[in-house]
C-alpha cells in the first residue's frame, strides 16, 4: 500500500517536472510569430546597395535555412538565427557597413513591430555585440573588417516586440485553398 | 573590305538580335515569390513556414524549407534539388511545393501565367505542374528522388 502512494506521489512530481519543463520550452521560442526580412547591404562612402530580400514567417517548428549567395548562410528558428560561413572571406573595411540586415515586418503594420534587443555569440575573433545594433524595427550585424573561415558561426539572439499571430497560422483548410489559392496570403 | 564590313555588320545584327532574344525570355525578375511545402491529406492542409523572395535581376537565392529538398531562385528559374533519398507517400491530395506570386498590397492582380517542368526524373511531366490564379503548384506525390535529383521550373507570371 505504502509502494503504491509513494509511486503515485513519484508519477505526480514527474508529470508536474515535465509540464513544467514543457512550459519552460514553450516560452523560449522568442521568434515565433515573427517575420523576418533579409538582407545583405554593403555601404560604402558612394552610397548602400541592398541584395534582394528574403523573408521567413516565423512559427514554432520553424528550420528554414536560405542562401543569398553572398558566403553565408542563415538559418532561422523560432529560438535564434545563425550565421554559417560558407566561403572563406575576408570583408571589406572600407565600407562603412558590409552585412546583415534583420528587420521585423509585417505586410501592414511595419512601423509598429520593432527589434528590441540582440546578441550575438561567437567564437570568431572580433565578433561581439558591439557589432550589433538596434534602429527601429531592425537589427544590423556588421561583417566589416572581419575574417571568416568555412564553418564559423555566429549565434544571434532576437528579441521582438509587438508581433500578432502570423498569417499563415490563420490559414483555413488546404483542401479549399489549393484550388481558389487567391486567399493564400 | 566591303565585304569584310558586310559580314561584321551581320554579325553584329545577329548579336544584337540574339541579345535581344535572350533578353525576351521569362524573366521572374521584379515578382515576389512565396515557397511553402504543403501536404494537403483528406483531413486537411498543413503549410510549412512560408518564405519569400523579392527577385532581381541577379537574384541567386537557395531556400532549405527542411523537407528534403531545396529550392533555388534565379531571375530565370526555379531549381528544386533534393537533398535526402526519399518516398514520397502517394496518398493525400497533394504533397509538394507551393509557388505564389505575390505582392504585399495587390496579391489579386499578379498570377502565374506558366509552369513547365525540366527534369530527368522517372515519373515526373508535366502533369505534375498545376497554375491556379496566383498559385503554381508542384506535386510531389509517389515519387522516390534520389539525392542530388534535380526539377528545373520555368515559371512565366503576369502583372508584376
Amino acid at each position: 500500500m505504502t509502494m503504491i502512494i509513494i509511486r503515485n506521489y513519484m508519477t505526480v512530481i514527474v508529470i508536474s517536472l515535465w509540464a513544467m519543463l514543457g512550459a519552460a520550452g514553450a516560452g523560449n521560442a522568442p521568434l515565433a510569430n515573427t517575420k523576418l526580412k533579409f538582407i545583405h547591404v554593403v555601404h560604402d562612402a558612394n552610397a548602400a546597395h541592398f541584395s534582394e530580400a528574403v523573408y521567413v514567417e516565423v512559427r514554432p517548428d520553424t528550420d528554414v535555412t536560405i542562401n543569398t549567395g553572398r558566403g553565408y548562410v542563415i538559418n532561422v528558428t523560432s529560438q535564434h538565427l545563425t550565421i554559417r560561413f560558407i566561403r572563406n572571406i575576408v570583408w571589406d573595411s572600407e565600407a562603412l557597413f558590409t552585412g546583415v540586415v534583420i528587420a521585423n515586418i509585417a505586410w501592414s503594420n511595419a512601423a509598429e513591430r520593432t527589434v528590441k534587443a540582440i546578441k550575438l555569440r561567437s567564437n570568431i575573433p572580433g565578433v561581439s555585440d558591439e557589432r550589433s545594433e538596434v534602429f527601429g524595427h531592425t537589427a544590423l550585424i556588421n561583417l566589416r573588417d572581419l575574417s571568416t573561415k568555412v564553418g564559423d558561426k555566429i549565434t544571434i539572439e532576437v528579441e521582438t516586440k509587438n508581433d500578432s499571430p502570423a498569417p499563415s497560422s490563420q490559414l483555413p483548410p488546404l483542401v479549399r485553398l489549393i484550388p481558389t489559392s487567391n486567399n493564400l496570403l | 573590305m566591303t565585304v569584310r564590313k558586310i559580314l561584321t555588320g551581320i554579325a553584329f545584327t545577329l548579336c544584337a538580335f540574339l541579345s535581344t532574344a535572350a533578353a525576351a525570355g521569362p524573366s521572374l525578375a521584379g515578382a515576389t515569390l512565396k515557397l511553402m511545402h504543403v501536404v494537403n491529406d483528406s483531413d486537411g492542409g498543413q503549410a510549412s513556414s512560408a518564405v519569400f523572395v523579392e527577385v532581381l535581376p541577379e537574384t541567386s537565392v537557395t531556400v532549405n524549407l527542411g523537407r528534403g529538398y531545396v529550392v533555388n531562385v534565379t531571375a530565370d528559374r526555379l531549381m528544386i534539388k533534393f537533398t535526402r533519398a526519399e518516398a514520397w507517400r502517394e496518398q493525400g491530395l497533394f504533397t509538394g511545393l507551393v509557388i505564389d506570386n505575390i505582392a504585399w498590397s495587390d496579391a489579386p492582380s499578379r498570377r502565374v501565367s506558366a509552369v513547365t517542368l525540366n527534369t530527368k526524373m522517372p515519373g515526373v511531366g508535366q502533369e505534375r505542374a498545376d497554375i491556379s490564379s496566383h498559385s503554381a503548384q508542384i506535386d510531389f506525390r509517389g515519387l522516390s528522388p534520389k539525392v542530388g535529383s534535380i526539377i528545373t521550373v520555368n515559371v512565366e507570371t503576369s502583372g508584376d
